[in-house]
């Protein structure tokens, strides 16, 4: 096609330029928020990598195991074998800073082998030149901090609460935490060559104010030359206790990655499904478009244009507006992406990054990919009408008379193509995650999305003569248009199915999930008060000595004690939590099936409770065999229940606090939970505990607080899925106003013949308001069944792959008969708008005309 | 039924064009004029202005007790709806509704209950030759078909004065002249006032009184045509 016939086309997009700004708007909003995410993520997980290469160093292999560490007897082992150059031994603290809510990360190593495996933790003494500089490392009670770390902790810090938090360094001298006791180490220098905020101490001096002696947290080791990697794994593996595993040092950045890429997926198919809006957008504008210039194609196909260039012409109006929306796209993703880094940093509300302050970077083959979807969601919206315009005949088209059936998008019942994928949608469901990534989840909510579209006619022709009884003329006219053409209601409506369906079912899936998890808070915190040290990483624990001063002050009836430890099951998996609490006599646990009783008949092993995470990850139910690697041996178990757990998405089991202290010997506690003796206010208590311990020393909860922020958190989670649906609702509105500017202007001899009956102006308003509303009303009714459809898929299947969790399905009626209710009077007022050009042109012009 | 007097309209431009200066008619119940004249004399123009869809500069007109100069658009719609007839050229029958609810059309805007309206919309089909045909959509109808429809529709409320632009305009000789003979047929059985604008002398033979429309006034040509 000649550039001088593709400009007759791709004028076309500037004669109505508010249907192609709105097409151009909706597909960059889908593309922008895709990319965002991506963006977003790709350097949230850059920064974690660095962070990683950093403290990894020159190392090729790391040996790592359960968070709270293991026993060094296996450093010496491998540092003699003549595979491994050097081994350097690494104690990783989350140390708690007392009164703060923030901690450090504190790495014990020793000196002389980091300077050769990870020169970037060499700390560097303030006063080197004198004698008390040249052995600062080795002195126990020095900490060596990195220039953030130094600027972080010497200033005051704003606590979750919002309350400002004192500082933790103050005169060279940095307040720690270990157990319920505080101390100070003092500030010997600087961490020259690493970044954020860390620590660096002897690991000695670390293993013993921090009472870890003994304990390591992970191995680094440069292998003797010539041996690659894998070879080493392969060689050394077989040498090491269960419960540790060899690794590269990548492969704990693909950890997180791993950790966040349900979540990440889950984000991107919501920005999917907005482009997809975007697409039905640019397929209703062209539709009509194409309705609208039936004799111009006619008159040019019979000047000899061929079916093909015709084609071809169309599919390039379709091609720009992609590429014009994908580049709008691309730039606007960028910025908001970095909105978003300001803002919440490189943390799209999960957690799985919360910390990092990553920075925006270019990346010139995703943009690329972003643009040639937009570009793909322009064409593709133009191919279907293309196709119907290429194969009109021409003579019928330039025939007088044409022209008012040509305004109307002929219907076409494809109820079997719609039952058929429906039929897709239901098999797609009994398909199993493929990677962890539920595929036939996603190909169920497109199957659901794409049949609901085709049926819409179908469930049009069902529905409207239930909607019969009004007398007026513009409910008749407008009842009696939508009947005969239930195909408008597809060009005008796919958009608002694809939106209403996106909102209903997020709305569906997140009152189950808020309800489930609120239920799930009050049974797993039944006490009155809850007593924490830090976390399970973390200095700060409970020791047998500190139970036995909480259960003497007065007022506490009875301490129940949870001791939480991460565990490393195999090298590709990610950790696995176990609590170690008395199960008998204790609460309940949330059981979705199984009982509190232990399985007797299973080779007398002591009981456990899994996760439905683990049940899933471990194909376990009653009377399994579970193991675990505690106390340096491998430990089977008998599974006696599984439990709901929306806390550890990775899996985590429930064992007997006898069991655990047998098996490891580690009587440490993270948590009390204490209940309080009748009449005593559960405040006096904290209270006791507070000028017991040390306000700064511990932290206490009340159950209503917990639950509070825990509920704090999952809408924050959920935050940047209502932008995302209201987004998509948007451009379904956008897809009326459209379908309504053009119907109009095709209708215009329609409206002038009204008028010389005797419709008034505002009566011929009325009549596109109730016919927006109708067509927004078949599109809302779908939207609301395709959604329900959809949340069962979110929650029975996607969230079940995705994250493990079950949830019970809450509908929140009342707001979604309120967002319903609200779209169709907004159809109603965005169709009268659009309509408002037609209504104004003269009613004598208007009938005089053919079209 | 339908008097005009003094009729003045001028359509702006440089320099402005006098359409009609002082322009009088008078049309009575049961009587039908054809008004003919080159394209471009204002022949529509003056039906529009009749139809209170274009103002007027000067002049009364008066349709039944009404004066259409004087209303408003709202009361001016209501007063179309109640006692206006229209035929057009291009027929503007609407494709989604079938040829009953076509010529029911200006009874539901006068809230006639529903099953009155469908009996007077059939009852009109008929007189109109297409009773056997009520349900059906007019996709399926002819030029000269839908025309009828159009001319049922147009009378179907019993309008005191009916105005048809150019109703054979679209149709061929033998069917122009079949639909010609109904349209006057009808608006005389129902002793309403009849304002047919055409090109065709032929067309404008059969009306009661043929007017010619030129730059200096109406002319009445009825002998001559």
């Amino acid at each position: 096609m000649s550039p001088s016939l593709r400009r007759v086309f791709l004028a076309s997009l500037l004669r109505r330029r508010l249907a192609t700004a709105l097409s151009l708007l909706a597909i960059a909003l889908g593309v922008a928020l895709g990319l965002a995410v991506q963006l977003i993520h790709a350097a949230a997980l850059d920064e974690f990598g660095r962070g990683m290469r950093l403290l990894a160093g020159e190392a090729d292999l790391q040996l790592v195991g359960p968070r709270d560490g293991f026993d060094e007897a296996v450093f010496a082992q491998l540092a003699a074998r003549p595979e491994v150059a050097v081994a350097s031994p690494v104690l990783e603290l989350e140390v708690r800073l007392p009164g703060r809510d923030d901690s450090l990360r504190i790495l014990g190593v020793d000196l002389f082998r980091v300077l050769r495996v990870q020169p970037g933790l060499v700390p560097l003494a303030e006063r080197a030149g004198d004698e008390d500089g040249r052995f600062a490392a080795l002195q126990a009670d020095n900490v060596f901090l990195t220039d953030e770390a130094r600027v972080r902790l010497s200033q005051p810090h704003r606590g979750m609460d919002g309350a400002p938090q004192p500082p933790a360094l103050e005169q060279g001298k940095l307040r720690v935490q270990s157990g319920v006791r505080g101390f100070s180490l003092e500030l010997a220098g600087r961490v020259p060559g690493a970044a954020g905020v860390l620590g660096v101490m002897d690991i000695a001096g670390a293993q013993q104010r921090f009472g870890r002696v003994g304990v390591l947290s992970r191995v680094d080791l440069k292998l003797a030359d010539g041996l690659s990697p894998a070879a080493g794994i392969a060689t050394l593996s077989p040498l090491l206790p269960p419960g540790l595993a060899l690794r590269e040092p990548e492969a704990a950045a693909q950890e997180v990655g791993t950790l966040s890429r349900a979540y990440r997926v889950n984000l991107t198919m919501l920005a999917a499904i907005a482009l997809l809006t975007g697409g039905f957008l640019v397929f209703s504008t062209q539709l009509l478009s194409v309705a609208r210039r039936r004799r111009e194609f006619a008159l040019l196909r019979a000047l000899g244009l061929e079916r093909r260039e015709l084609m071809h012409g169309l599919l390039a109006e379709g091609a720009a507006v992609g590429m014009v929306g994908g580049v709008f796209g691309v730039a606007l993703g960028h910025a908001l992406a970095a909105g978003a880094f300001r803002l919440v940093g490189g943390d799209l509300g999960a957690g799985f990054f919360r910390g990092l302050a990553p920075a925006l970077q270019f990346d010139a083959g995703l943009s690329f990919g972003y643009l040639l979807l937009g570009v793909f969601a322009g064409v593709a919206g133009t191919w279907l009408p293309a196709r119907a315009a290429s194969r009109v005949p021409p003579a019928r088209a330039l025939r007088a008379g044409e022209g008012e059936r040509a305004g109307l998008p002929q219907a076409q019942l494809r109820t079997r193509h719609a039952v058929a994928m429906l039929a897709l949608a239901g098999v797609a469901c009994t398909l199993p995650a493929l990677g962890g990534i539920p595929v036939g989840g996603y190909a169920a909510v497109m199957f659901v999305l794409g049949g609901t579209v085709l049926g819409l006619p179908a469930l049009a022709r069902a529905a409207l003569p239930l909607l019969r009884r009004g007398r007026g003329v513009t409910w008749r006219l407008a009842h009696a248009r939508l009947s005969a053409t239930p195909g408008q209601a597809v060009v005008a409506g796919a958009g608002v199915i694809a939106s209403v369906a996106l909102a209903v079912s997020m709305a569906i899936m997140v009152s189950s999930f808020r309800v489930s998890v609120d239920e799930w808070l009050a049974q797993v915190l039944p006490a009155d008060l809850y007593v924490r040290a830090s976390s399970s990483s973390g200095s700060g624990y409970l020791d047998p000595e500190a139970l036995a001063e909480i259960a003497a002050i007065k007022g506490v009836d009875k301490v129940d004690t949870t001791r939480l430890v991460n565990l490393r099951l195999s090298d590709e998996e990610p950790l696995f939590s176990v609590l170690a609490r008395p199960a008998q006599g204790n609460w309940g646990l949330p059981l979705v099936s199984g009982s509190m009783s232990p399985v007797e008949h299973v080779d007398s092993l002591p009981p456990i409770w899994v996760s439905e995470a683990a049940a899933d990850r471990h194909d376990l139910q009653r009377g399994s065999r579970f193991e675990l690697p505690l106390g340096g041996r491998v430990q089977a178990f008998a599974v006696a229940g599984v439990w709901r757990d929306y806390a550890r998405q990775h899996g985590a089991a429930l064992i007997e606090s006898g069991d655990y202290v047998r098996l490891t010997g580690d009587e440490r506690i993270n948590d009390a939970a204490l209940r309080v003796a009748p009449g005593t206010p559960p405040a006096a208590v904290a209270e006791a505990l507070r000028a017991r311990f040390g306000a700064e020393h511990i932290t206490i909860a009340l159950p209503g607080e917990i639950r509070a922020l825990s509920l704090e958190i999952f809408d924050r989670t959920f935050l940047i899925t209502y932008l995302m649906e209201a987004v998509a609702v948007l451009i379904g509105l956008f897809g009326i106003a459209t379908t309504f500017a053009a119907l109009a202007t095709t209708r215009q001899g329609e409206f002038g013949m009204l008028r010389h009956l005797g419709f008034t102006r505002a009566e011929v308003g009325r009549l596109i308001a109730v016919e927006g509303a109708l067509t927004a009303g078949m599109g809302v009714l779908a939207g609301l069944l395709a959604g329900g459809a959809i949340a069962w898929v979110l929650i029975e299947i996607i969230n079940r792959q995705s994250f493990h969790w079950s949830m019970d399905v809450a509908v929140p009626w009342g707001a979604l008969a309120l967002f319903a209710v609200t779209l169709v009077v907004l159809a109603a007022l965005v169709a009268r708008l659009a309509g408002r050009h037609a209504m104004q042109r003269s009613a004598v012009l208007a009938v005089k005309a053919d079209w | 039924m339908l008097e005009l007097r003094h009729l003045c309209k001028t359509l702006p431009g440089t320099p402005p064009r006098v359409l009609f200066d002082r322009l009088s008619l008078r049309v009575d119940s049961g009587e039908c004029v054809a008004i003919v004249g080159e394209s471009g004399v204002g022949k529509s123009t003056l039906l529009n202005c009749i139809a209170g869809l274009e103002p007027i500069d000067g002049g009364e007109i008066q349709v039944g007790p009404s004066r259409v100069d004087r209303l408003d658009d709202d009361t001016m719609a209501r007063l179309r709806r109640s006692h206006f007839g229209f035929v057009f050229q291009a027929f503007h029958i609407l494709p989604h509704l079938n040829l009953l609810q076509n010529v029911a059309l200006p009874l539901w805007l006068l809230r006639e209950p529903e099953g009155s309206a469908a009996g007077r919309a059939r009852t009109m089909l008929e007189r109109v030759g297409l009773g056997g045909r009520a349900e059906d959509p007019p996709q399926q109808l002819s030029g000269g078909e839908l025309q009828r429809v159009a001319i049922a529709r147009a009378l179907v409320h019993r309008p005191h004065l009916v105005l048809a632009d150019e109703p054979t305009g679209n149709l061929d000789p033998e069917r122009a002249s079949g639909v010609l003979d109904l349209l006057l047929g009808q608006i005389r059985d129902s002793r309403a006032a009849g304002v047919l604008v055409t090109h065709s002398r032929t067309a404008a033979a059969r009306a009661d009184r043929v007017l010619e429309l030129r730059a200096d006034g109406l002319h009445d040509i009825t002998r001559r045509v």
